[in-house]
């Protein structure tokens, strides 16, 4: 019957509203205002899913984030959302919810027969089993038994923001506590922020007085689950319809208030994650905001005052209440007397012994203290109440000390390291004493298949066998015990677990709670869909690319665009002939000209009195005696002497100087520079100024690039005489300013052109016009990884690592040559940078089949074990029509015409080591006599 | 290929001006608007000193910013100090040649610690203004932009988008973006889509 369990009247749910909604394929019906919790509870849903190891049958225990039970699965058209709680989902009309971790479903799971094993499943059996033949010969198995519901397999429908915000205070919780810090902050003025995960609202048909304060911002369905350096803390809030699912707010706060509130402990006993077993809290809230009473006739556990209310109300409520199970002798006077004036039997001094049910609670076995045979008391809901544990996972994460109270049986806060405090419950002075552990008697004694059913972490299926074993097995530490036996993980993160599990720690060692400790809170407080995180950073928008200033010319080159370095370049331009389109474009560049956009290479400018100084300390090659208008390859180093850039470094003036790094350094080299002026050398006058995308840079090279670049209005001679290799000019291109460098990264005769950004599409066409006549091919950048590789010229980053120092790619002559110190220069001078058995860059060419190396190929050691060297850039030459490759190897220039074995993925073959260069090695090309 | 073209508007602000006139509703309490090349210049000096700020004032006929990340103006020249030896000056691109002159001359009095680099060809420019700018900024700059801690007149370099940007807040609610060139397709393209969501959000 539908809503068989609602009340006739009551909660704050607005009966005029009926919401339908599908469980399981089932078609139930709600109020709004209802959560997916309470509306199953009302239509008298008892099992709602199955535990996440044992497949145990699981049901609703609490009535929000601390809820241990009700986890589903959420499916809306192409949504199809895992491990949503329902106390925490809103019902809204046409909800499909489905259970997790069963099959065909929560009553009858093919796999429920796990729990009869669990006697071999104790904590960590994962460390100790599945050894042979190997875990993965298991593996597959078991990944399809474990895990909470499905991932969804198909494109999320739905939009995610994120948002940055500021506040001078930020109350999280907005019950009592939370909205009157929050009133009292904003009405002196103060900037507000309170977030609440759920409504704002204390009980059926109140509310808060809310402020009007317009410096108060109230977010609802807004749950705060991390809290980060700086009192920044992290703020997930739930869709409230729109387009956008799920807002991860990241709020930053001169000051936190921490109103949230108490969690209820559960009692710990035999059978106590039965479906129908619910925290006495949860009950009493089913009963006052939804108007649902759980169960028919009730039974309630507790070690404190508190849950003598719950009894009575849901006596009021019409429930029948067949006992109160108390672990003490003697409850507080008023208490009982409540109880004796509502008619309700109460066992001091008792325990529960064992439930029984099929699927949910029918039963119950109370004894008292001492007593091993106790009575059958006959319900269908057992509410547990082991006393209250302030709710500290933010304070926790926030860097904040936990104290333990005795009295509290709990933790409260300590000395706080941000400027956060707690207020309210979560202060701990409001919460009821309690009377003793959650456990009944020495649980040291208590028999192992007691142990074995009585549970601690319901949702990872922890029981008290669990501890005692790792215990017993030296895990005494509660950081070490959280691991080995996943207490407190899952999407509960300790919330009614944690306490339980570090006190019977303690019991099992001799300790008290406060000695064991607490395991640090780690975010977040609750499960946060990945999108949220993602935002907006999904699709095109994943990551930014920059563009070229030719960008919109390259289409109609016919450009093959591929994403480089964070640039979009163009890989190649379309094939033409017989040849491909990479062959084709070296080809040209060999034999004629070449054009290519250039503009991603990093610019810098480097001026000042001090400039030579400061770049004479930077380069690893003499940058000071460097005359004006001409330029040098150079290396950049790190204090361990390991290339972490190269490129070239021109001088324009006596005090200023044009640096060129590689692409993907850009942005780096520039704050590399500076980070070295302003700590290590304030003391220069040096100003850096980046020029990357100022400039767009257009490179033409080529036997024909001086002829082509005649035809322009360039004011420059061009003649080898007067602009030879490695010699910068600057003049004017038809009145715009330029500067040129003449180079050869592919090898042969090149200009590389520098001219303000928005002028570089515009020299394109130009250029393309006045190259037609040669004709000049464009060219990409796999063209010019293939020229460079034939001239054997290393990419830092490709062809180098974190270990590589110049000697080791034959430029140690570079630094050799200067006498004043530079960084890393201390370090080339250790014996291991100089070693003769350091890996150095060759040449491999392959031997018998004469098929490509692969690039990241490894070049074994002759003895089997390890490696002598690898391929690191690899290709068929097509000036040379035959595969070449270039990596790095044991010795290896003392090494040539050596043949070493290569192995790639399960392919050999064999290679003739030798000199990196394979075309044009004296650099006669180069330097032509124009 | 003519110099007077460097001051054209940039293909991808052109792109983004049709773009957001047609899709910005009146009423919307944001307004987009991408800006012609700005005239950008960018001072830098190699050390700290009352040289650099007696430099800039005698180059720009105004009193620098007194305060670091802080701007002043005239007559809709900006000096915008944005880092410790930094400042860019903002104006309408027919005054970057005179603000250039004068800039190079206390940049040469300096004897070579202080460097005045043409700047317009780095930067696309966006004015973001209106009720819901700094709501619609706050999505992807992590900077508190309230007029409490950024009061108008606020200039600095951040991140907006994962992207490179100078901010400057002109008043209470008018922002003025300088974007990397390279990028401005990227953050024209985040915008565009931060925008659909916010309309939709805020029912239009």
């Amino acid at each position: 019957m539908q809503n068989s369990h609602r009340l006739e009247s009551g909660g704050c749910i607005d009966r005029t509203k009926l919401l339908s909604f599908r469980f399981d394929g089932r078609r139930l019906s709600g109020f709004q205002g209802d959560t997916l919790a309470s509306a199953l509870l009302a239509n008298g849903i008892k099992v709602v899913g199955r535990s996440f190891k044992l497949h145990r049958p699981r049901g609703i225990t609490g009535l929000g984030e601390e809820d241990t039970g009700g986890l589903v699965q959420l499916i809306d058209d192409a949504r199809s959302t895992p491990n949503v709680r329902a106390t925490q989902t809103e019902l809204v009309e046409g909800l499909v919810a489905r259970s997790v971790n069963c099959w065909p479903g929560p009553r009858w799971d093919l796999a429920g027969g796990l729990s009869l094993l669990s006697r071999f499943l104790p904590a960590g059996f994962y460390y100790k089993t599945f050894k042979w033949p190997s875990w993965h010969f298991y593996e597959p198995l078991i990944r399809r038994l474990a895990g909470l519901g499905r991932a969804p397999d198909g494109p999320d429908p739905d939009r995610y923001e994120r948002e940055y915000l500021h506040c001078e205070v930020l109350v999280v919780g907005g019950g009592t506590a939370g909205m009157t810090a929050a009133a009292a902050a904003a009405a002196r003025g103060a900037d507000v922020i309170l977030v609440e995960q759920n409504r704002v609202s204390p009980a059926c048909g109140g509310a808060y007085p809310r402020s009007s304060s317009p410096s108060l911002r109230i977010f609802e369905f807004a749950c705060a689950f991390g809290y980060y350096e700086d009192n920044l803390v992290a703020v997930s809030r739930r869709a409230r319809g729109g387009r956008i699912a799920e807002r991860l707010c990241l709020i930053r706060a001169h000051e936190v208030v921490l109103a949230t509130g108490a969690i209820e402990r559960p009692m710990i006993f035999p059978g106590n994650d039965r479906p129908g077993v619910m925290l006495a809290s949860a009950a009493r809230g089913y009963l006052e905001r939804y108007g649902v009473v759980p169960g028919r006739r009730a039974a309630l556990v507790t070690n404190n005052d508190d849950a003598y209310d719950t009894a009575v109300h849901l006596q009021r409520a019409g429930v029948s209440v067949a006992a109160i199970i108390d672990s003490r002798d003697t409850p507080a006077s008023d208490a009982a007397r409540s109880a004796a004036a509502a008619g309700i039997a109460v066992h001091t001094g008792s325990s529960i012994l064992g439930t029984s049910g099929w699927h949910a609670l029918r039963s119950i076995t109370v004894a008292r203290r001492g007593e091993s045979r106790g009575r059958r008391i006959d319900c269908d809901l057992l509410c547990t109440s082991g006393g209250w544990a302030p709710t500290l996972h933010l304070y926790s994460q926030s860097g904040g000390k936990l104290a333990f109270d005795e009295a509290l049986g709990a933790f409260v806060p300590g000395e706080a390291t941000q400027r956060v405090r707690a207020v309210g419950r979560a202060q701990g002075a409001t919460l009821p004493r309690t009377g003793g552990n959650t456990w009944s008697g020495d649980v040291g004694a208590w028999t192992e298949r007691a142990r074995r059913h009585a549970f601690v972490d319901l949702m990872s299926d922890v029981a008290v066998t669990d501890i005692a074993v790792a215990a017993q097995e030296g895990y005494v530490s509660v950081e070490h015990l959280k691991r080995y036996t996943t207490l407190g993980m899952s999407p509960d993160q300790g919330k009614t677990s944690n306490l339980n599990g570090l006190a019977l720690l303690a019991a099992f060692t001799g300790r008290s709670p406060g000695a064991v400790g607490n395991t640090k809170f780690r975010p977040p407080y609750v499960p946060v869909t990945l999108g949220a995180f993602a935002g907006r950073a999904r699709g095109i928008l994943f990551s930014k690319v920059r563009r070229l200033p030719t960008h919109a010319v390259q289409d109609e080159s016919g450009a093959r665009m591929m994403e480089l370095s964070g640039w979009l370049r163009p890989a190649h331009y379309a094939a033409k002939g017989s040849l491909s389109s990479t062959e084709a474009e070296v080809l040209a560049v060999r034999h004629r000209v070449g054009l290519m956009d250039y503009s991603p290479i990093g610019k810098i400018e480097i001026s000042g009195t001090d400039a030579a100084r400061f770049l004479e300390r930077i380069y690893a090659a003499p940058v000071a005696s460097l005359p004006v208008g001409r330029a040098r390859y150079g290396l950049m180093l790190n204090e361990n002497g390991v290339i972490v850039d190269d490129g070239i470094v021109a001088r324009l003036a006596e005090r200023r100087f044009f640096l060129t790094v590689t692409s993907g350094h850009a942005e780096l080299m520039v704050d590399w520079l500076e980070e070295w002026q302003q700590c290590a050398w304030p003391d220069l006058d040096v100003v850096i100024t980046p020029l990357t995308t100022h400039l767009a840079a257009l490179l033409v090279s080529g036997p024909l690039a001086r002829t082509v670049l005649s035809a322009l209005k360039l004011d420059l001679p061009l003649d080898a005489g007067r602009f030879p290799h490695m010699a910068v000019r600057e003049g004017a291109l038809d009145g715009v300013p330029v500067r040129v460098l003449r180079t050869g990264f592919s090898g042969e005769v090149s200009f590389e052109i520098y001219l303000p950004w928005r002028h570089g599409a515009t020299l394109w066409r130009e250029i393309r016009g006045a190259g037609a006549a040669y004709e000049l091919e464009l060219f990409g950048t796999d063209a010019m990884l293939m020229l460079r590789l034939e001239k054997g010229f290393i990419h830092v980053g490709l062809d180098t690592d974190s270990t590589t120092v110049p000697d080791d790619i034959d430029m140690g002559r570079l630094h050799q040559r200067k006498s004043e110190s530079f960084i890393g220069m201390q370090a080339l001078a250790r014996p291991h940078s100089k070693a003769a058995e350091r890996l150095q860059l060759v040449g491999f060419e392959p031997v018998g089949s004469g098929d490509t190396l692969a690039e990241g190929a490894q070049v074994p050691c002759s003895h089997g074990a390890g490696r002598q060297g690898s391929i690191t850039s690899s290709g068929v030459s097509p000036t040379l029509n035959r595969p070449i490759a270039i990596g790095m190897l044991t010795s290896g220039r003392s090494r040539y015409g050596e043949i070493v074995p290569v192995h790639h993925d399960g392919r050999r073959s064999r290679a003739r080591v030798r000199a990196p260069c394979f075309v044009d090695p004296n650099n006669e090309r180069l330097r032509d006599a124009g | 290929m003519q110099a007077e073209a460097i001051i054209a508007p940039a293909p991808v602000a052109a792109a983004a001006a049709a773009a957001a006139a047609a899709t910005v509703p009146q009423d919307s309490g944001l307004e987009l608007l991408p800006l012609p090349t700005r005239g950008l210049l960018s001072f830098q000096v190699s050390r700290q000193s009352a040289g650099a700020l007696s430099a800039l004032r005698s180059a720009l006929g105004f009193e620098p910013p007194s305060r670091p990340n802080s701007a002043t103006s005239l007559h809709d020249v900006h000096c915008l100090w944005i880092s410790p030896r930094h400042w860019l000056i903002d104006s309408e691109p027919a005054a970057e040649e005179r603000l250039f002159a004068g800039l190079a001359a206390q940049a040469r009095a300096m004897e070579g610690t202080a460097r005045v680099t043409r700047s317009s060809d780095c930067f696309d420019s966006v004015l973001l203004s209106g009720a819901q700018a700094a709501s619609l900024l706050a999505r992807g700059c992590a900077l508190d932009l309230r007029d409490v801690a950024a009061p108008p007149n606020t200039a600095l370099r951040t991140r907006f988008a994962d992207v490179p940007i100078i901010l400057y807040k002109l008043r209470a609610a008018t922002f003025r973006l300088h974007v990397d060139v390279s990028l401005s397709h990227h953050l024209w393209l985040w915008l565009a889509d931060a925008r659909e969501s916010f309309d939709s959000e805020h029912g239009r």
